[in-house]
Order: C-alpha cells, then sequence, then structure tokens
C-alpha cells in the first residue's frame, strides 16, 4: 500500500487552498522571496524531496519551491502533524505528496521512503527536519544517484549529521539551517516565549500577574519564556547552569536562584533547558502544594516522571490539559500536557510568522545550493552571515522598518571584523 | 423553571468550578463566614452575570449565607453550559443561561430570573436594574438595593440616579479600588491577549498594537501587549489619561493616524464607534480588530458588514471582512468582548477579589439597605481594605504598620517642614 496522495476530494482541495491563502498573508519574507523567483525559476532543473511537518506554513514553502521550477516531493515525517487538507491542496497542484494524519512510526517511515522515491533518478536536494532524510539517503545511496546537497533544520539532527561526517558516513554537503540569529531569535525566543506563555494559560486559566514563576534555563527559549512570563505580570526567577547563561539572566533583571532556593513557594515551574532530569524527585520535594509543573524544553524527560509517580497517591483530570497529582504527603502538584511540550500540545505551536523566518533561511539555503552546491565538500556547513543580514532585511521590509546603510568607512571596520560585539559577531546559540 | 442547555454537562462544571474555587481563597473563607452566619435568610437574590465559574463561585457564597438566587446570562457568548448545569444543579440557584442563545430568548431569561421577586439585584451591565424599572416596577417594593459590577453598568445608573428614576440604592462594585485595580487592568488585560492569542495565534512581538481607551481596561491591555514584546499605541479622548500614556512610555495619537499603523486594534473605551468604517478603510491589510469594552457597540460592526465585499471564517471567533479598496481587515468576537469569547473571561484570582468586595456589599445592603437613599453610594472603605488584606494573606505576603509616631504626624496638621 501507498501512501501517496492521490485524486484528493475536492472539498478537502477547497479546505487546503483557504488555509494556505490565510497563511500566506502572513509569510510575507517568503512571498517576497517567491516573487523574485517566479520570473527566473532557478530550481527549474532540481527535484526537492522534503520532510517537514506538513502544515499550512510548509506548504507555502512547498509552492515557492514549485514556483521556482523545481519539481517537488514531500512527506510530514510525523505521525500526528499532517494537515489532510494542505496535502490534498499541494497534490492537485502536482506535487508528489505522502502520508496523511494518523501514522503509525512504521507507516511515518514508509512514507519517507516513497518520497525519497518519488523521481525516477532520485532527488537533487533535499530539506530535512530531523535527518529522516538524510538517514534514509546514507542508508540507500541507490535510490540518490543525483543527489547533491541537502539541508537540515534542528539541532539535533545536525549534531547526528556531524557524527555521520566523523565517521566519513556523509557523502554529500548538508547545510545548517538552525543557527541563524533570525531563527533563533524570531523562532526559539520570541515564537516558543509567546506560545509556551500561551500554552500554560490555555491549559489553565490561571491569572500570571503575581504569580511566582520559575523559569529553569535562560537559553534562547528560556530567556522568551522568561521575558513573555514576566511581560505578564509574573514574579520571574530563573535557575541556569552555565555562568554565561545566568550572568545574561541576572542583567535581564531576572533574580538567579538555585533551584531549591527558586521552587520554595513556587506557583508555575516551566522547565527549558534539553537536558533530561531538570525537575527530580529532591525538586518535587521542595515545592510548594498546588504548585503548576510545566516543559517546553526538547522532549517529555526534562521533568522525571518516574519520580513524580512514585510520590503519586492519585491523580485526577482536572482540565483537558492538566492532570492533578495527589502525593502521598497529601500536597498536589498539576501537571501539564504530561510534561511534553506544553507549547504544542496546548496552544498551537508557531504562528505561521515565525515560520516565514524559519522557512526563509531554508528556502534561501535551497535556491543557494541550486546555484553553487558543486562548491561545497561532503559535511556539515554553516550559512553564512550575510545570509542572516539578508533575512532580518526582508523581515524589516515586510514590517515597514527603516534603517540606517553604514558609510563606507563603518561598512570596511565591520567587515574587517576589527571590533569586538560589532554586527560581524555572531551571537550563537 | 430553570433554563440550561444540558443538565447532565453538570459533573464536567463541577469539577471546573472546583478548579477556579481553590484559585478563590478570600471567597472560599467568606462562603465558610456566611455558612456560619446565614446574613442572607429571607433574602431573594436576581443576578445578571457572566455564567461562568467564578460567578459559580460566588453563587455558592451566597446561597450558602441561606439566600434563594436566580441567575441570567449577561452575555449570550459568555455562558458556559456545563457551569450553567452545575449551579442549577449542585449550588441550587435557578439559572436562565443558555450559550448563543438569541435575543428573544435572553430577554425571556431575564424574565425567568425577575420571577424569584427579587430583594437584592446583583447586576453586570445594568441590563437586570433598567429592566425591572421598566417593565417590572411593581417588585420595586420588595428590593433593598444592588450592586453594578461593571464600569458601563455604573454609568448608565448613574444616569438614572442623576435623571431621578432610580429607586433603590446601588453600590457600584467597579469603582471599588479592590474591583477596577485588578479586574479591568490585570483581569482585562491579560485575558484580552489570550483571546487574541486564542483567535488568530499570531505573534505579538514586532507588531504595532493600537489600544483605542486608556482607562484602566486599557492601561492593562496596553501593558500586557508591551509585555508580549508589541510596540503599542495609545488613542484618547481624555487629556489626562492620554498624558498619563504619553508618560507611562506610550505613543499617543489621534485615532485616524494610528488606523494606518496598527497590526492589532482592541476598542475599550466604554463609548460607541470608538473604530469606525472610516478608520477601517484606512487600515492595513489583515489588520486585526478586537472589542474588551463591555457592549459590543464599540467597532462599527454593521457598518463593516454592510460595506464588506467578501467574507470569509478564518479560524473561531475570527473572521475575515474584504472592503472595496481591496484590503481586508480581520475582526474577533463578532466585535463582543474577545477575552470572554475566545477566552475564559478573567481568572479565577482577580473574580476573587470582584466577588468577595460584592458579596460583603450584598451583606451591607441586607443589614443597611432600608435605611439608605436611592442613588449610587461608594463600597465602604472598610470592604476594601477587608478583602485586601484577605488576599495578602492568600499570597503570603506581609506588610508594615504606621508606628506611632507615624500615626500621630499623618493626623497633625501643625507638623510641617
Amino acid at each position: 500500500m501507498s501512501f501517496r496522495v492521490t485524486r484528493p476530494p475536492a472539498e478537502l482541495v477547497e479546505l487546503g487552498r483557504a488555509a494556505l491563502d490565510v497563511a500566506r498573508d502572513q509569510m510575507p519574507v517568503l512571498a517576497g522571496i517567491r516573487s523574485e523567483v517566479a520570473g527566473t525559476r532557478p530550481l527549474q532543473a532540481q527535484r526537492v524531496a522534503g520532510c517537514v511537518h506538513l502544515t499550512k506554513e510548509t506548504g507555502v514553502l512547498v509552492e515557492l519551491l514549485v514556483a521556482a521550477g523545481a519539481e517537488v516531493a514531500w512527506t510530514g515525517g510525523d505521525e500526528v502533524s499532517t494537515q489532510d487538507e494542505v496535502a490534498a491542496a499541494l497534490a492537485a497542484e502536482g506535487v508528489e505528496v505522502f502520508g496523511r494524519r494518523g501514522m503509525t512510526t512504521a507507516e511515518v517511515e514508509q512514507a519517507v521512503t516513497e518520497t525519497l522515491g518519488a523521481f525516477q533518478d532520485g532527488p537533487t536536494l533535499l530539506v530535512d527536519n530531523g535527518t529522516r532524510l538524510i538517514e534514509a539517503a546514507l542508508s540507500a545511496p541507490g535510490t540518490v544517484p543525483r543527489l547533491v546537497a541537502a539541508t537540515e533544520k534542528t539541532t539535533e539532527g545536525c549534531r547526528r549529521v556531524r557524527e555521520w561526517a566523523e565517521q566519513g558516513r556523509l557523502r554529500f554537503p548538508v547545510v545548517n539551517v538552525n543557527d541563524l540569529v533570525t531563527k533563533w531569535e524570531v523562532d526559539n525566543t520570541y515564537g516558543t516565549g509567546q506560545s509556551t506563555v500561551d500554552g500554560i494559560v490555555r491549559a489553565t486559566g490561571v491569572l500570571l500577574a503575581g504569580k511566582r514563576f520559575v523559569v529553569v534555563g535562560f537559553g534562547q527559549v528560556g530567556r522568551g519564556v522568561a521575558l513573555r512570563a514576566r511581560g505578564m505580570g509574573a514574579r520571574v526567577v530563573v535557575c541556569c547552569r552555565s555562568a554565561r547563561t545566568a550572568v545574561r539572566a541576572r542583567l535581564a533583571g531576572f533574580p538567579v536562584l538555585p533551584p531549591h532556593e527558586a521552587l520554595v513557594g513556587a506557583d508555575i515551574v516551566c522547565t527549558a533547558t534539553g537536558y533530561p532530569d531538570v525537575l527530580t524527585g529532591e525538586h518535587l520535594d521542595a515545592l510548594p502544594g498546588g504548585a503548576v509543573l510545566c516543559n517546553t524544553g526538547h522532549s517529555v524527560t526534562e521533568i522525571n516522571l518516574a519520580d513524580l509517580a512514585e510520590r503519586t497517591r492519585e491523580t485526577k483530570r482536572i482540565r483537558p490539559h492538566v492532570q492533578r497529582h495527589i502525593l502521598h504527603d497529601g500536597r498536589h502538584v498539576d501537571l501539564l500536557s504530561g510534561g511534553g511540550l506544553i507549547n504544542l500540545d496546548a496552544a498551537e505551536g508557531n504562528p505561521s510568522e515565525v515560520m516565514d523566518i524559519t522557512f526563509a533561511n531554508q528556502a534561501l539555503a535551497v535556491l543557494d545550493l541550486a546555484a553553487g552546491a558543486d562548491r561545497l565538500a561532503p559535511g556539515v556547513h554553516e550559512v553564512p552571515a550575510e545570509r542572516d543580514e539578508d533575512v532580518a532585511r526582508r523581515k524589516l521590509a515586510a514590517m515597514a522598518v527603516r534603517i540606517d546603510a553604514p558609510t563606507p568607512e563603518q561598512l570596511e571596520v565591520l567587515t574587517s571584523g576589527g571590533h569586538p560585539g560589532s554586527l560581524g559577531e555572531r551571537s550563537g546559540p | 423553571m430553570s433554563m440550561v442547555r444540558d443538565l447532565s454537562l453538570a459533573d464536567e462544571g463541577a469539577l471546573k468550578i472546583e478548579f477556579a474555587g481553590r484559585r478563590m481563597p478570600v471567597l472560599q473563607a467568606l462562603t465558610e463566614r456566611f455558612a456560619e452566619t446565614k446574613p442572607f435568610v429571607g433574602h431573594r437574590i436576581a443576578g445578571c452575570l457572566h455564567v461562568t465559574t467564578e460567578t459559580a463561585n460566588m453563587c455558592k457564597a451566597l446561597v450558602a449565607g441561606g439566600a434563594e438566587m436566580a441567575l441570567c446570562a449577561s452575555n449570550p457568548l459568555s455562558t458556559k453550559d456545563d457551569v450553567a448545569a452545575s449551579i442549577q444543579r449542585d449550588i441550587g440557584a435557578e439559572v436562565f443561561a443558555i450559550y448563543g442563545c438569541d435575543r428573544d430568548t435572553f430577554y425571556k431569561q431575564v424574565q425567568g430570573t425577575l420571577a424569584v421577586k427579587p430583594t437584592i439585584v446583583i447586576d453586570d451591565g445594568a441590563d437586570l436594574t433598567s429592566t425591572i424599572h421598566n417593565d417590572y416596577t411593581e417588585l420595586l417594593g420588595d428590593i433593598v438595593g444592588g450592586t453594578e459590577v461593571t464600569s458601563t453598568g455604573v454609568l448608565r445608573i448613574r444616569n438614572m440616579s442623576n435623571a431621578g428614576v432610580l429607586r433603590y440604592p446601588v453600590f457600584p462594585t467597579n469603582d471599588a479600588a479592590t474591583k477596577h485595580l485588578f479586574d479591568n487592568r490585570y483581569g482585562t488585560g491579560q485575558n484580552t491577549i489570550d483571546g487574541i492569542l486564542r483567535a488568530t495565534n499570531m505573534l505579538l512581538a514586532g507588531s504595532t498594537f493600537v489600544v483605542v481607551g486608556y482607562g484602566w481596561c486599557g492601561r492593562g491591555v496596553a501593558m500586557r501587549a508591551r509585555g508580549m514584546g508589541a510596540r503599542v499605541i495609545v488613542t484618547e479622548v481624555d487629556p489626562v489619561r492620554a498624558l498619563e500614556a504619553v508618560l507611562d512610555g506610550l505613543q499617543v495619537m489621534p485615532i485616524a493616524e494610528a488606523a494606518e499603523l496598527g497590526d492589532f486594534f482592541v476598542t475599550v473605551t466604554g463609548n460607541r464607534d470608538a473604530v469606525t468604517l472610516e478608520h477601517m478603510q484606512r487600515m492595513k491589510d489583515g489588520a486585526v480588530i478586537a472589542n474588551s469594552g463591555h457592549f459590543d457597540v464599540e467597532i462599527a460592526v454593521e457598518a463593516l458588514r454592510g460595506a464588506a465585499v467578501g467574507r470569509r471564517e478564518l479560524r473561531p471567533n475570527c473572521v475575515e471582512y474584504r472592503l472595496p479598496n481591496g484590503r481586508a481587515v480581520v475582526l474577533l468576537a463578532e466585535g463582543r468582548l474577545v477575552g470572554q469569547s475566545a477566552a475564559e473571561a478573567h481568572p479565577a484570582e482577580v473574580m476573587d477579589m470582584t466577588f468577595a468586595t460584592q458579596s460583603m456589599a450584598v451583606q451591607y445592603l441586607v443589614s443597611n439597605g432600608k435605611k439608605m437613599e436611592p442613588g449610587v453610594h461608594p463600597i465602604p472603605r472598610e470592604i476594601e481594605n477587608e478583602v485586601a488584606t484577605a488576599k495578602l494573606d492568600a499570597y503570603g505576603v506581609r506588610i508594615d504598620e504606621l508606628s506611632e509616631g507615624q500615626h500621630q504626624y499623618l493626623n497633625d496638621w501643625r507638623v510641617g517642614t
């Protein structure tokens, strides 16, 4: 059985087109790039295979690739995130789409394999999100005889690709489209910052003003959560392990405390570190009764659920995303979204405007690769800082914000890299 | 006699009422006190309020105090059907509220509520008070007094009082510091942002956010929008409030100019036509318009519908109207209270103070209403202090007391420079 979307019902196509219209209106940067490439069709000879959550925003990226002349095959690479109406609308435009909402993990993998095999001579470019396509291409090189390069969008994916490169397994260049200032700032800090606070309010309905709100971790995501929680009137306290981020938090005006002190009197605790076991039994023991626990970090492991279960006498579902744990000592704590990602589960993840920037970086990387991938060696490549500036400039134009241009003398200082902290220095993750 | 959607939803409602109740410690303490002292025995209370979990907890307090109670919805879109069912079944008030009902049913619900023949009237928007004075004057003899919770309603009742038609004493709950400083500012501030995010899921950071009106609600909305990373513009008609906005660090300009700049517009004026069709015609393509004032008159919705050449429902509570000039505006929740319709109204923590203040005002009316003149009376200062002290206790916050010397200094006119 194939997961290829064929002859989708007309009503579903209509729904998908309407959803794409809505998303397109909120993605002005992608629209700008699209209008530039629609005339020149620089992807004319390219066959692009993509594996990124098939949402309406991704659909807008796919449309851009098609408008630029590419043949495109796509799959969502996820069990539940595929929007069938978007898949239908794209299939109706001639895109090869594989998968549907509600697949098993094995079915997701089959859809990935089918996507990779959609073209007779195989794809020339891969657009990846979590290395499913890259891994499939590496394990079956016969399916990708003409492959020239790939892009990868996640931190974890880039780490794995680097490992494969060190082992000598990587046979094509991979561009890391994750570590860009525009991506981190807009997506991780402000996108996740907003959707996390949104998720907490939707899940619990609590007033944030006056609440003691502990943010564990002050990386890009933790910083966004702390800023937005403070913006909603919470009394925010930050915990972190890195001295560098602790200084950053303190100078942003947040009290920085070790967890066992911060958690005393906490009303809401949100983990945002990317590490497992950030909140363990000893922390749970320090919490006052009634505290709300949630996570917006990488996965479901930041709050140690086994330690929580060990202390729990009974649980009851209070609201759709709130599980109340009544502990053996009589206290209770409310766990949101089962310790999984609060912003995706209780809210809606990133707004279209955020994905606009993330996908603009991705689209430009694909265009750059089509223009000159043959010059790149196998391995992981960073996007040049000028591309970052370019995306930022496009975003400013979309917001109708004008800025000054540096004088030739200033430009020389900037490009010579003589001054620490100049625009040339990128503040990475 | 009651009108609720479906009594079998009551279990779900009961759980939500309990969840909210845990975050209403001041009202909980009052409920216990009322249950012992039974101040409302022999009294019949008619309430017209948003039928939410927090209102349910206030009904619980009043019924615990011995009152017979009937409740109708002050807005058909804010009613939670499961909560209405539980108020009817578990708390024992007669409920007349169904989500999304039409105007005729809405007025039938008001009638049903007045059938209780109230001695006390609790109002939100002055619909009960004005209906009684217009159509049910035979009830006036029994009524010892009323309360009104929202600024718009207080204005209506003041107008009645000034016109000499108000026949019983009314406490404007809204004017209590323990209400408007918290409910209007922090409650409306948060739930307006919450409603906009649930209706649109758009990024506020970096957007231009126009707040029309800088009263207590406007101050709260502006503060929270800035806290979410928006650049905030305020429009006002009152020079003192406009000046306050300037010194709060916000941009102030006429709405006609702001219309061209905003990505989001929120009306919080308590008046009609705060955003007109003419303003909408100047807006950017895709501008989002929402209302957080009590009535749906602040945005010229009818004029917009009349002028629009296209309409698309983008998401629930989120409708795009295409104007003849080719641009579109996005109207949230049909121009009704966005925080009530698209989110969950005020968080329990602020309603705790509002309803504790209101319940104590009702208790005061029961003891003293007969001695008070018809008219609008300020809520006694002792009630505000008692509510604030109880709330601070709940937060675990301690404060200082005046020393004997400080006390003397404040009371002695002879001490100077």
